[in-house]
């Protein structure tokens, strides 16, 4: 049973407070770490070329990311907003080499991550976990060139060619970049100036 | 599927059912180039047109038919024939004015403009695992390049 003599002789440290939210549920913290994850991706699809001939390489670097981001911003739509932002950098500041519709191919990324990240209960520090929630993610993003290919009026034969092997190696490269980023998060998670709550 | 363990299988259940969607719909719309049925006609072709008029459409097994040409462009080996085997391939003659590139658009802006002057050996018709083609050149940014190649327009 515990008196006022012994709370006055072991201190509690007082409670952290809780910073207001600036945007829905997002901290300034967590509007500034998924601005920087986002432009990382950017920077990441229009200047990093991995010597591979094989589709959907490029997932390493930029799933590794997303999967950072969402780990550090454990809130729901953090993994959607981080797509747009990115998506909108690749495509505007892209130095004219992206299609207008870039962006939703990594809207549709992040939008999976939240699901996957949801489904798998929100720790992307667990390798498995990381994995699948990048290999979704990185299929969304296929499932969304398709679809936008097919909006746009190109045969399905063209949207179709090399298709089946396509979403393989982005399956596997989105797994692959999940652990990175699982392998990084974990990291980072040590950190106690990045790791602090986000809430 | 309430349950965590519920959520978790019906996303490995999604991802596997996603990539085997992709293996059917290659499969049904005949966009696997290696196949070996020549009923079938190709998925993917590139024309070569001139004044609106289209002088031949080659396919990938068409193309990997003339001679092919290396070049190495940031460390990487681009193979496939050079633009000007393929124009000659295609009876286009000299390309006075140039030429232009016309893509799919779904990974790039999807065109390409190239003056007399970069339609040469070193411009080549790269082979993708994806079964398409793209135009490279050591003298073009690799952000220009276009690919899923569907048309080259002689100017």
């Amino acid at each position: 049973m515990s008196t006022r003599a012994d709370s006055a002789t072991t201190p509690t440290r007082p409670a952290t407070p809780t910073p207001p939210p600036v945007l829905w549920s997002f901290t300034l913290r967590d509007l500034a770490l998924m601005s920087l994850v986002a432009a990382l991706v950017a920077v990441g699809t229009i200047l990093v070329h991995i010597p591979m001939h094989v589709p959907g390489k490029s997932g390493l670097v930029w799933i590794a990311l997303l999967v950072v981001g969402r780990g550090l911003v454990d809130k729901r739509g953090a993994g959607l907003l981080m797509g747009i932002v990115a998506g909108v950098l690749v495509t505007f500041a892209g130095l004219g080499s992206e299609s207008l519709l870039t962006w939703t191919k990594f809207a549709a990324a992040g939008l999976a991550l939240d699901g996957a990240t949801w489904a798998v209960g929100g720790d992307l520090t667990r390798l498995w976990a990381a994995a699948l929630a990048g290999a979704a993610a990185h299929l969304a993003k296929l499932v969304a060139m398709t679809l936008v290919g097919l909006l746009l009026g190109l045969p399905l034969t063209v949207v179709a060619v090399g298709l089946g092997l396509t979403a393989t190696t982005h399956a596997l490269f989105g797994a692959i970049g999940g652990v990175l980023g699982a392998l990084v998060l974990r990291a980072l998670k040590k950190v106690p100036e990045i790791a602090g709550r986000s809430s | 599927m309430r349950t965590r363990r519920g959520r978790i299988v019906l996303v490995v259940v999604v991802v596997a059912a996603v990539v085997a969607g992709a293996w059917l719909l290659q499969d049904l719309a005949g966009g696997r180039e290696a196949s070996n049925d020549a009923s079938r006609p190709p998925a993917y072709t590139v024309a070569v047109t001139k004044d609106g008029a289209v002088l031949r459409r080659f396919s990938v097994a068409d193309l990997r038919a003339l001679p092919q040409t290396r070049v190495v462009i940031d460390g990487k080996e681009q193979d496939g024939p050079s633009l000007p085997a393929v124009l000659a391939a295609a009876g286009a003659g000299r390309a006075a004015s140039g030429v232009t590139v016309i893509g799919a658009g779904l990974r790039d802006v999807g065109k390409l403009v190239l003056p007399p002057a970069l339609v040469t050996d070193q411009t080549v018709i790269d082979f993708s695992e994806r079964g398409t083609v793209k135009v490279c050149s050591p003298k073009v940014a690799w952000a220009r390049w276009v690919r899923d190649v569907k048309e080259i327009r002689v100017d």
